[in-house]
Formats: structure tokens, sequence, C-alpha cells
């Protein structure tokens, strides 16, 4: 069953891996900051492949005669590979510092240069595990956000709730700066108005859900776009509005797992009077605080206070297996379980 | 115990297993089970679902699958263990592989067919004809991260010299840059170039050597490679999944696409078929449509996933049942990407359900359309070759009432002529393509009795004339013991007629001039004999391009009406 996390004063954890083996350079440990080169892979930033044979026209039975280097040797930039003496003296040399990886059949490969291929920390903490030869996880405590699509963008930046009227000419032309802002809107944003927002230069735009039509916009651009709820027009849990209450002025990060993936708004801070080693797997059951989808109900929030065995129709005349949820109205109503998003819950009070 | 034969799925979202046994001398389903499918952490919820699922298995069915303490083993030391396993895997991402060929024609498009039933995506085609210079071919060879290489091209005794360059390149590929999972490399070129590849690229089991796919000029034979593309298959995903190399270890056996296994069973029932058309298999999950196509002895198949855009978002729209705004229609469709497992539960949603699932069939048939050019699919006409059976799965057809699943297959694959529509509710054409190299009678046996429920026998009508006029008459025979029953059918009409229980219903189409029922010629009618079915006959004189009405009120109601006409 899928489920999102909302915690506060509770350890977090993210993963930071190269795509490809390399060197881990922290230890664990160690505290990291923003920024922290965690590992890097280096790889050749460019390949040259000569012809000795076709190019310098030379019989493919002399070339050992006309190669001047040997395969695996550094070179520099101006240094000869090979040669052919003459009226016309052919050669070929080393256009930048390198290395012949290769030597065959009459061709010659260079691997030039260095490409350092990085990751690092996107968030302060300490390294709590490595990842041998990939990375490492940094650990931290905190508050903690879990939304369900993300632009891909990580960032970081004070903060803030975005309270404009956009129904109200008069504020038209009051609009707040919000230059490197972790800015989040709890209006209906349309695409012109997310267009206002994006002008604005912020570091993230955290918005309760995304209209469709504003994905490609999102995708496009290089600002964080987080939508905790997923699409349309819904409202945030009234836990993850208090938390963000909480976040107002205060640098917080968001994190995403990727491209349409979702991502998680972090504001570091204590541990909290937990104690637990390790979390308990939250499973749906009677008391579950559940987030419904699905209309007419989609983004209400509520909990679950039955849980039978059996299946029931419902008016699409499918017969599935449902919950008893009440909402926060006190409504009860028959939802699907496929279409209860679990809400993995852990708020405490911070040390004094 | 008696002998047994165990098949593992391991789809996206669930993993199914089934036990076969012989019963009375036949082969049967002796016990089913699913567990979800957990491929995320370090392996140990892996292993542990497939303990919990063989468990299951294990307690209804005559076989022993785990050791005395509950735990996955080497099965082969388990007194009473199935005979063999099989193992096919839909879950995780498509493998990303790179084409290289000598030629668009001869080369990149078989290729193209070729690894669409393994599923890969095709992050990069190198056409050796392109004479981009040794560095720049390196160089895009490098920039992709491409798990698979498979090079084609180049008749037997054919000219080498940039095939030559192109295996020189991946050799440097493959040795020079660090990955976290070995590249798998597949060669199915010219053959004078198989000895060399090897001994050049120097891959060891990660180098899998096949015939040439271009067995004449203009002639390719895909069957050829399958067997290096399934080492390549296996040995990527045992390094990409964390604890699946365990478990094929400890169950003996090894890993299949499931798309290459339903695929076997597809083609089995082309080749075995002697009505001259194709197999057709349509699976449609909540993410992906897989189609499969098996028709004159060749096997197409492709997994698409439909981008969700602005004229997709329309085109579904207007095959809705159900009035719905568009931004309702949207948000829907965008939600449902990110909750694969949503249940449709008003039936509004339902509406939009099943009118995104008829446009993703359509998306997905037009892909594979383009990747075989002889798979006969017209966006607009439909499915203008022959296919008989039409076999329908997948989590979306699961979820649909008969008569829905039905015409969301018809309204997506707008079929031509007679046709049957089956459904494979379970699944069984992945279990049992697993299986078949082992115990090839099994799947005949097992198919013969309880894979397919009878959806319906599908009559298009295709004529030219306008709505309202009578384009069919059908005379319905349903024994000496009843009158028969006649049905006038008219343009624009979908009449559903319904078929006898547990015996044959007969029918006579008698055509108008210019309506082509798919008996060979306009006006040609003939007797047509049916069997029970869960929905019926179904006669479709809606015509193609299925003409629907431009206001949205009455397009809805049209689609409402048809649905209602079919069982409600």
């Amino acid at each position: 069953m899928r489920k999102v996390l909302i915690r506060s004063g509770q350890p977090v954890y993210k993963q930071v891996r190269l795509p490809m083996p390399g060197n881990v350079l922290v230890r664990t440990g160690q505290e990291v900051k923003v920024g922290d080169v965690l590992a890097e892979a280096v790889i050749p930033q460019e390949f040259q492949i000569f012809d000795v044979v076709n190019h310098l026209r030379i019989h493919p039975s002399r070339l050992d005669q006309h190669l001047k280097r040997l395969n695996g040797e550094t070179v520099s930039k101006g240094d000869v590979i090979a040669q052919k003496p003459g009226l016309i003296t052919r050669i070929f040399r080393a256009s930048q510092d390198g290395k012949i990886v290769s030597l065959r059949e009459g061709r010659v490969t260079l691997a030039m240069g260095e490409r350092k291929l990085q990751v690092m920390a996107p968030i302060a903490g300490i390294v709590v595990e490595l990842i041998p030869g990939f990375g490492a996880v940094i650990g931290l405590a905190g508050t903690l956000i879990q939304g369900v699509w993300s632009n891909g963008l990580n960032a970081s930046g004070s903060y803030t709730r975005l309270e404009f009227d956009f129904n109200d000419p008069q504020q038209r032309n009051n609009f707040p700066e919000l230059n490197d802002k972790v800015v989040f809107s709890g209006a209906i944003i349309t695409l012109e108005r997310f267009r206002l927002l994006l002008a604005k230069k912020p570091a993230a735009i955290i918005l309760p859900s995304l209209m469709p039509a504003l994905v490609n916009q999102a995708l496009e651009s290089d600002i964080a776009v987080l939508s905790l709820n997923g699409f349309g027009d819904q409202e945030v849990d009234p836990v993850s509005l208090d938390l963000l209450g909480k976040m107002q002025d205060q640098e917080v990060f968001l994190l995403s797992d990727g491209l349409g993936q979702p991502a998680e708004l972090v504001l570091p801070g204590d541990a909290g009077k937990s104690s637990a080693l390790f979390d308990e797997e939250v499973k749906l059951g009677v008391g579950s605080l559940v987030r419904l989808l699905g209309e007419p109900y989609s983004g209400s929030t509520g909990r679950v206070v039955e849980l039978p065995e059996k299946a029931d129709r419902f008016a699409s005349g499918l017969t599935v297996k449902y919950a008893v949820v009440e909402r926060q109205d006190g409504a009860l109503i028959s939802v699907p379980v496929t279409n209860l998003l679990l809400l993995d819950v852990a708020v405490e009070t911070p040390k004094d | 115990m008696p002998e047994t034969y165990l098949s593992l799925d391991i789809g996206k979202n669930q993993t199914q297993a089934w036990l076969f046994a012989q019963r009375d001398g036949m082969w049967a389903v002796q016990a089913a089970s699913s567990v979800p499918t957990v491929l995320d952490g370090d392996g140990s919820q892996f292993r542990k679902s497939i303990q919990t699922l063989l468990s299951q298995i294990e307690q209804s069915g005559d076989v022993q699958l785990l050791d005395n303490h509950g735990q996955i083993t080497n099965i082969r030391r388990l007194e009473g263990a199935p005979a063999f396993v099989g193992m096919s895997l839909s879950a995780g991402k498509p493998v990303k592989a790179a084409l290289i060929g000598l030629s668009e024609a001869y080369s990149i498009a078989p290729l193209r067919r070729l690894v669409s039933l393994f599923n890969c995506e095709v992050v990069l085609e190198v056409n050796l004809q392109d004479n981009l210079n040794a560095s720049a071919q390196l160089e895009r060879l490098l920039t992709s991260d491409i798990e698979l290489y498979v090079i084609g091209g180049g008749a037997n005794g054919g000219a080498q010299k940039t095939l030559k360059a192109a295996i020189e390149n991946l050799r440097l590929v493959y040795h020079l840059i660090p990955r976290t999972v070995r590249h798998q490399i597949v060669y199915c070129g010219n053959q004078d170039l198989a000895e060399y590849a090897e001994s050049e690229i120097e891959a060891g089991l990660d180098m899998h050597l096949a015939s040439n796919i271009q067995t004449n000029p203009g002639q390719e034979d895909p069957t050829l490679v399958w067997k290096a593309m399934l080492k390549a298959f296996d040995r990527l995903r045992l390094q990409q999944i964390p604890g699946l190399a365990d478990i094929v270890n400890d169950l003996h056996t090894s890993v299949i696409p499931s798309d290459f296994s339903a695929g076997r069973m597809v083609r089995f029932l082309e080749r075995s078929s002697e009505n001259g058309k194709g197999v057709l298999m349509v699976h449609v999950d909540a993410d992906e449509v897989r189609v499969i196509a098996a028709r004159d002895q060749k096997l197409n198949g492709i997994a698409h996933h439909c981008q969700v855009n602005d004229e997709v978002l329309r085109m579904a729209r207007g095959l809705s049942s159900q009035v719905t705004d568009a931004n309702s229609f949207a948000n829907y469709v965008y939600n449902r990407a990110l909750f694969p497992d949503f249940t449709p539960a008003t039936l509004e949603d339902l509406g939009i359900e099943q009118a995104w699932a008829r446009v993703r069939i359509r998306e997905a048939l037009n892909a594979l359309q383009k990747l075989d050019p002889d798979f006969g699919y017209n966006p607009s006409l439909g499915l203008t070759r022959a296919y008989e059976p039409i076999i329908l799965s997948g989590s979306e057809m699961h979820l649909a009432l008969p008569h829905q699943g039905l015409m969301i297959a018809l309204d997506g694959i707008l079929p031509h002529g007679i046709t049957t529509f089956l459904q494979d509710e379970h699944q069984l054409l992945t279990a049992l393509g697993s299986l078949a190299p082992h115990e090839p009678l099994l799947p005949v046996q097992v198919m013969d009795t309880e894979v397919f429920t009878n959806l319906a026998t599908v009559v298009t009508v295709d004529t030219p004339i306008s709505d309202g006029q009578m384009v069919l008459q059908i005379e319905v025979n349903e024994g000496e013991q009843t009158p028969r029953l006649y049905h006038k059918i008219q343009m624009g009409d979908l009449k559903r007629i319904e078929t006898l229980q547990n015996n044959k219903t007969e029918l006579y189409l008698a055509p108008e001039d210019e309506s082509d029922v798919g008996m060979g010629l306009p006006g040609l009618g003939g007797w047509v004999g049916v069997m029970e079915s869960k929905v019926g006959v179904v006669v479709d004189a809606r015509g193609r391009p299925l003409k629907l009405p431009s206001d949205e009120i009455a397009r809805a109601e049209a689609l409402h009406n048809w649905l209602w006409e079919l069982g409600g």
C-alpha cells in the first residue's frame, strides 16, 4: 500500500549515489554541509580515434615501425604518436594530454582530459552509512513532508507562505519578492499565476496540487516544483498545513527522487523525544490516517473506522475491498482500499 | 507426489504463481496465487514475498517448494518439488538498448522489432551508413546510459570495414567506462565477423553471439537471435534486481521477459490455427498496453506507455460514455498515473478510465504498426488485417465487466470482418510460455481446457452507405425446437445476439450488396457457427472510421447506448 511520510522531530535519511562506480570521499560519522562532494567517478572527457594505417598511408605490416608510443602510455599535448618520414613527413600528434587506451587494427585511441562525475550533499547532516563505490546515506533530524510529484529538481531556501490574493485587483501591483525562497501557495494556481510565480525566481514552488495544464511548464522550468497531493484542485491535510506553518522563514530543503517522482520538503531541526531505533512499519488498519483519492473526495483526509474483509459494490458497478472512513467533517464514507493513501504521520514535540 | 511444474511471473504490481499437475492424464492448473511485487531495498523483502507466494502454493497444491523451516532453498534437494520452475518478468524499468546496424531497412528496423519483445527501450540507434567518424561514433555510444548493445547488419561474407570499426568502439565502451550493471552485447550481424567480435570485445559471458538476423537481403529471422537475447536479458535482470539472482539460483531457472513468454504461446496459437488469420493479444494495464501479434509465421510485440498530452486527452474525452469537463478528465488521467492501483468507484470515473483505455489501445496498435508495417493497423480505420482470436488480458480488462471490457477493446481495436474475442483472465498465457520448452504437452492441454473465457464473436459490417439504411439481415438458428429469429441491422447499429448455453448457435449472415462482413466479398454472406460466450454475438455496423456525434452530450449518449446494448 502506498504511503506518504509526514514527520516532525524525527530522523530523516537521504541516500545519495553515483550512477556508476567511483570513489566515496566521506566516512561514516562525518558531518557534511550542503554541496560537499560525497563521491566521484573520473572518466575521460573525450576520445580521439586515429586510423594510422589509412591516414598515414602505411602498410599494416609496417605499422610498428611508425608508432612512437605504446598502448597504455600517458601522452602530453603535442607528443608524436605516429610518424611516417619521407619527402613530406606525416605526423599524428596528441591534441591534448591523455592516455593511449587502444592500439588495434592500425587505429590508435586516445582518452583525453578527465571529467569528474560528482554527487553532492543536497542537505547538511551526518554520514550514517556508506554505499561502497557509489555514495552515502546522510542522516539528520527534522521535519519532513512528502509530496507525490516533483519536477526532479532539488532546492533550498527560506520557506515562505504566499499570502497574496490573486483575485484582488488592488493587490496586483504588490506581488511580493520571492527571490530564492521556497514558496508555498494554497491558492488555485492557474497557468497565468504560475508564470507570475516563476517570474519572481523563487528557489522552489510548493503547491497542494498541480493543474495538469502546468505540468509542461513545471517540467521545463529550472525552478523546483513539488505537488503534495497530485493533480487537480486539492487541499493540504491539516497535519501538513500545521507543519508548513512552523517552517515560516526557516531554511528548508526540497529533495526530489527524480522527474515525475515524489519529493520531500525537509526542515532540519531537533530529534524530538522519539527514542525508537527503527521505524515501525505502518500498515493500514482501523485508526489509520488516510488521504482519499478520486472524486468527489480527492485530497480530503480522514480516519479508517472500519476495514471489513468482504468486498462491496460501488456506483461504478465494480466490487472491491473497501474501508469505512470518517472524514474530518464527521461524514462516514465507504472508499475502495486502493483509493486510500496511507499517511505515515509521526509528529513529535521538540525537546525543550 | 505427482509430477508438477511451477510458473512464476514477476509483474510490475503483482507476482503470480501457478502450479500445474496432471489430472486424469491431462495437465491442469492445480493452484494459483499472487502477492504484491516488492523490488525496492536490498532484496530481503523481495525474497520474503516470493517465499510467501511459494508457501501459499504449497498449502493449496500437492508439492514441496520450501524447506522444513519455510525457507526458499535449493529446490532440487526437496522431495516432491516441481520438475521445472519457469520464471518470467515484466517488473523493473525497460532495458536501455542501443541498436547498431548497417542500414535502416535491413538491420536497424529488424533490430527494433527484435528488442521490442524483450522489454527494451531503444535509447540510441547508430546507423553505420551515416558516415560518422570513429571518434564521433564512440562519443555517441558513450553518452547514453546503455545496458544492452545489439549489433546487426551486413550480409554474411559482405563488407566488414565499418562493422569492424563499430566493434572496436564497443570494446572501448565495454572496458573503459565503469558501470553499475555490466553491459550485455548481442551480435547478430555478418557471421564472418562473429568470432572477431567475440575476441575483440573480450566481454566473456556478457557477449552473446547469434546467427545473422538478416537471412537474405530483405529477409529477417529474429528467432535466430532469441536465445542470445534471452541470455542477455537474464544476465541484466539478475544484476539489476537485488535478490533475484539468489532466487533464480535456488529455483534452478532463468528469467525471461513476460512478453516473450506470452509471445511464445501467441505464436503457437497462430501456427496451430487453420483459419489463415493472425492471432493478437492486447494486454491492458493501468500504466501500459502490451500488444503481441503473430501472423504469417512472424511474431512482433510492443509495450507501449502512452504519453499524456492535450491531443490524446481530447481523443480520450471524445470516447467517454460520460460527460466530463476537460479539467476533471485531465486531473483523473494524471492522478491515475501516480496511483496505478486506483479503482474507479463512480460512474464518471469509470467512464474516464475506459475512455482512456480505448485511446491507449489505439496508440499502442499504432506504435506496433510503425514497428511492423505489415501488422495492418490504420489509426482511423482500425485493424484492417484479419486476426482471430483477439485475446484480451491485463488489469484493466480484469477490472471491467465482460461487456465493458469487450466495448473497450472493440472501440480501441476497431476490427474488421468476423473475429472472436477471448479473455485470458488469469494471464495464463504468460505462465505457460515459460514452461512450454520444458513440457510442450502442458500448454497444449491447459489451453484446450481452461485458459480463455470466450467473450464474444464480433461481426463487423463495412459499408459505404449512410446511417439508418439496412446493411445486413441475420437469421438465427437455435435448434429445431426454437423458432428462427430474424434481425435487421442498420448502418450505425451495434447489436448483441445472445448465444445458446453449452451449444452452438448458428447465424446466417445476409449482407446487402455493398456490405462486407468479412466473407471475402461485399454482399457475400453465409452460415456462421458460434460457441457460447459471455457477451454473445456482437454485430458492429457503426462504420470505420467510427462515426460519433460532434455534440458532446449526444456523443456520450451514443457511447452509453452502445454499452447498454452490450449488457448495461
